[in-house]
């Protein structure tokens, strides 16, 4: 199959998932009777006189079929709802906070999937030695460690010990003004990428420093989750027919190592495309601990403040980007292994 | 051989990991015990802060404003960033509460026989937006205000003076306190306007104010003080984007208008030293200097005001220079206290009461924070705080020394009604509660006829998130409750002030509320009103006090006797004691922490301004 096909056959395939998840998270809402529904939208005393009014005005006696479609209907006019939390539509919301977690997502992603990779293939190639252990255990621990707990340490020593070196947030106050004001353009409201479009230097050195503790924090944590799979798989593909057969026929390590490696990244890609899709969602504490307000930390906001259709929203654009990621992550295969044929199953 | 040299690797990797990991947190945070010693080897002083963000002020508190609407503006978030904005006729004269300084107004006379107060307007000064101010402005601005009338909002103060009532409904004739259902018609809103009209009025240079009673003489002048009651907007901008048009007629479309959808609940447009830059919710807001202010130009070019719930995060932040000030909670103070280059201010005598205040009368619609709903153990019902033993059960659960001891460091003291010490009328021997769980057990057995003891109750206590202190009384109310009946159960959350609780509260679907109350202006009433009076910012939503209380907060304010006067007051106290709304905490002494660059701090308990008065501070390497 060609790969444009294939590409537009998983986006059709797209509209049932979607379907699906919209359909199961609007039936949950359903779980609350009109008047709790309707008590959603009030914040002010007058407006308790309007529940009635409200629910009709919204139609939320009306059968669940008819509800979801008016939603529905509603979101693909790009009317997601109102935040009340952020004070704004749940679709400016999204943009709003997205760059941000995006930003740490895609700094992150890359340097967890490097060292698990080279972590698990280096303790997979020094199997029961000295190197794998302490590798191992490295990982582990890293793994063990409560996020908030080493957010909170890093701050306190690359903040704290040495002053002001590492700081929260996401970027100094001057910069701040100075990518708020002309003639900065903000094109993606992703800094790094600004900064570099915008060719400020200072901006975006000032960005990297304040990515560096919040990006250490969540690859330390997501690393030992990459390397003990790609060792496993790794184990698994040294003991492959093929490899015994070149290690018969003479070939180094190295080249043996780089074979095998090649069919032991296939489990780590799905689960890297689903790492990046995670942290793309949920670095709630990340986001907390290093004041860096972006897409968990709206979500979490929304979640405890009940701000139904940030919920709603939040869910949906995390559908969407699982299954984007899902397909990403298929493609990838065709590339590490020539074996898979896309809209094949993978052998 | 291998083997055992792997074997041994790995124990030794093992165990310098375990050593480093246990001794990472003991370079961070030494027990007290080897802190103390450390203390005397140290340097004293600890970490030198570099000066940074010159021309700047940058701080990070744990609520941004609920709104920028002056009269809709009721906390001191909003009413902080009001005070950059916003400036009324008079404001306090630096740390007195009873004397004033010109701002809007260059003189004020009052006249005893008629009962006014007389404004005479400054000449040459501009709005943000390029208006010019005009005594027009004034009276629409308080009109505007009181056609408004938020409930829960500031404007009570200005009622009380010009009409002896909290509200713009009680100049209605029909209105029936007692009424659940009564409703002012479009017309009968219309002609209450004349009243409104008539309080304030033009008059060539100057506005006059026609106040109904002497004893409001002082305080209506420090009620203009406060940002949200006496904020001066420019008539014109408002009415060209959308507000009142300053005409009766227009009085029913923006009386009590919904939260939200007023024009200036989003935009400023003040004549003070700051304008609006940017409002990020959740995030930060920004004024930066107006540089056709009419006095000198402001210090600061920025002010910056960042939300941080995360303490940690403050603490560096303050500590390596990138912020002027933060909020610290009082169990935190050790940890900042011995830094040389922090500019330390304490023993503030704030004017603060804090309470834990019950909903008598809960909206259950919609409401996730009662469970069941019913008295059945997995819930509450709607008038489940209405029977005074269930509060009365609260008050003895709560351990206010060890609270006092080890959360407020000392540095707070319990009041016994909500009218705190530094306050006239206040009784430094009026009955309280103390922490007596045996005396809380014997009040829940009576509760609801022993219904609450036997089937035990499930409820969330709400606290403002990134207050700590707030958190560790829920925390301390928590832990004692259930430890006097496993069936007795409250969860504790945290819930954005601006967004969560504010909302919350006013939809009247807070449970419990740990709420605090600062000074608006020096007096008494000032603390009866909110907390015990039908139209009080917290009873409104509570379903607490009576008009027969409301007569008497108010016989006590007008008294004329000194000796009567404070008699009535302390009965008063009594009846908080005898009929309790709410667990009534403590008032603290203030402390403000600011990088040593900060200049000029002073204090006055009725600023709403934690960082103080930004205009007149200023900040230097030096």
């Amino acid at each position: 199959m060609q790969l444009r096909a294939y590409i537009v056959r998983r986006l059709l395939l797209l509209i049932p998932v979607l379907f699906g998840v919209t359909l199961f998270i609007f039936g949950i809402t359903m779980l609350f009777s009109p008047t709790a529904r309707a008590m959603l939208f009030i914040r002010d005393p007058k407006q308790l006189a309007n529940i009635p009014a409200l629910i009709e005005l919204y139609g939320l006696d009306q059968p669940f079929v008819v509800q979801y479609g008016n939603w529905i209907g509603q979101v693909f006019q790009g009317n997601l709802g109102y935040s009340k939390i952020v004070s704004m539509p749940v679709g400016d919301a999204i943009v709003n906070f997205l760059p941000a977690t995006l930003e740490l997502a895609i700094f992150a992603t890359p340097l967890i999937i490097l060292a698990g990779i080279l972590l698990g293939t280096t303790a997979a190639a020094h199997k029961d030695k000295p190197l794998d252990h302490g590798t191992r255990v490295v990982a582990i621990l890293g793994w063990s460690l409560p996020t908030f707990w080493l957010g909170l340490m890093l701050i306190m020593i690359f903040y704290g010990f040495i002053t002001g070196f590492l700081p929260p947030g996401r970027l100094s106050v001057q910069m701040d003004l100075l990518v708020s004001a002309a003639p900065f353009v903000r094109y993606t409201r992703i800094n790094t990428i600004d900064a570099i479009l915008n060719l400020n230097g200072p901006v975006l050195l000032d960005a990297l420093r304040h990515l560096v503790l919040p990006v250490i924090t969540l690859s330390v944590v997501n690393v030992a989750f990459i390397m003990r799979l790609m060792r496993s798989s790794m184990l698994e593909s040294l003991g492959k027919g093929y490899i015994l057969t070149a290690r018969a026929k003479g070939l180094s390590e190295r080249v043996v190592n780089k074979h095998a490696r090649r069919n032991a990244l296939i489990p780590v890609i799905t689960v890297s495309g689903y790492l990046f899709a995670a942290l793309a969602n949920g670095v709630v504490i990340t986001e907390t601990i290093f004041n860096y307000k972006g897409l968990s930390w709206w979500a979490w906001q929304s979640a405890i403040n009940l701000d139904i259709p940030a919920i709603l929203g939040f869910a949906m654009f995390n559908a969407f980007l699982f299954v984007l990621v899902n397909l990403v992550v298929d493609i990838l295969y065709t590339r590490v292994d020539p074996r898979v044929r896309l809209g094949e199953a993978v052998q | 051989m291998s083997n055992r040299f792997s074997k041994l690797g790995w124990i030794a990797l093992a165990a310098l990991l375990i050593v480093g990991l246990i001794a990472l947190p003991a370079c961070t945070a030494p027990p007290a015990e080897q802190q103390e010693e450390e203390e005397e080897e140290e340097e004293p002083g600890g970490p030198a802060i570099p000066y940074k963000n010159d021309g700047l002020f940058v701080q990070m508190i744990i609520g941004l404003p609920e709104t920028l609407d002056p009269p809709a503006a009721y906390d001191n978030a909003s009413g902080e960033q009001l005070e950059y904005v916003y400036e009324g006729l008079v404001y306090y004269d630096r740390e007195k509460t009873g004397d004033f300084v010109e701002l809007l107004a260059t003189d004020w006379v009052w006249s005893d026989a008629d009962l006014t107060w007389t404004f005479t307007m400054r000449d040459g000064v501009k709005f943000h937006e390029g208006g010019d101010l005009s005594p027009e402005d004034v009276e629409y601005s308080f009109e505007r205000g009181m056609i408004y009338d938020r409930v829960g909002g500031p404007m009570w103060m200005l009622f009380e003076p010009f009409f002896l009532v909290g509200h713009y409904r009680n100049l209605i004739p029909s209105y029936d306190p007692l009424s659940e259902t009564w409703e002012a018609t479009d017309q009968e809103l219309v002609d209450a306007f004349a009243l409104v009209d008539a309080v304030v009025e033009v008059d060539g240079n100057t506005v006059v104010f026609q106040l109904i009673d002497p004893a409001y003489k002082l305080i209506f002048l420090q009620s203009i003080c406060y940002p949200g009651s006496g904020a001066i907007v420019d008539k014109e901008w408002c009415i060209a984007n959308g507000e009142w048009d300053g005409t009766a007629a227009d009085v029913p479309n923006h009386y009590q208008q919904e939260d939200g959808t007023t024009y200036l609940w989003t935009h400023m447009n003040g004549t003070g030293p700051w304008k609006l830059n940017d409002f990020e919710q959740g995030v930060q807001i920004k004024v930066e200097r107006f540089d056709d202010y009419w006095r000198d130009p402001a210090p600061f070019e920025f002010i910056i005001t960042q939300l941080v719930e995360e303490w940690t995060t403050r603490k560096q932040a303050l500590l390596a220079g990138d912020v002027d000030s933060v909020d610290v909670d009082k169990m935190y103070i050790p940890e900042i206290e011995g830094v040389a280059d922090l500019l330390q201010i304490k023993d503030l005598p704030e004017l603060v009461g804090v309470a834990v205040y019950f909903n008598q009368d809960i909206d259950m619609e919609g409401n996730d924070y009662v469970g069941t709903g019913q008295l059945d153990g997995n819930g509450i019902p709607a008038d489940f705080f209405s029977d005074v033993d269930v509060r009365k059960g609260m008050c003895y659960a709560f351990d206010y020394e060890t609270f006092l001891a080890e959360v407020m460091l000392g540095e707070a003291l319990q009041v016994a009604s909500p009218i705190v010490d530094g306050l006239y009328g206040f009784n430094p021997n009026a009955e309280m509660y103390d922490y007596d769980l045996a005396k809380a057990e014997e009040h829940f057995r009576a509760a609801w006829g022993g219904e609450v003891w036997e089937k035990g109750f499930k409820v969330t206590l709400l606290y403002n998130a990134g207050n700590d202190m707030r958190k560790a009384v829920c925390e301390i109310l928590a832990e004692n409750v259930f430890s006097i009946n496993p069936k007795f159960q409250i969860t504790v959350l945290p819930l954005d002030w601006g967004t969560g609780m504010v909302p919350l509260l006013r939809s009247y679907r807070l449970t419990t509320y740990v709420c605090g109350w600062g000074a608006d202006y020096p007096h008494a009433h000032n603390f009866v009103v909110p907390f015990m009076a039908t139209f009080g910012t917290f009873t409104e939503f509570m379903g607490y006090g009576s008009l027969e209380l409301d007569a008497a907060l108010q016989a006590a304010l007008l008294e004329t006797d000194p000796e009567e006067q404070l008699a009535k007051y302390y009965a008063i106290q009594q009846t908080w004691y005898d009929d309790p709304a709410g667990i009534m905490l403590y008032q603290t002494s203030g402390r403000r922490w600011f990088t040593k660059y900060i200049h000029g701090f002073y204090f006055n308990p009725m600023m709403s301004s934690d960082a103080g008065p930004l205009y007149y501070m200023t900040k230097s390497p030096s």
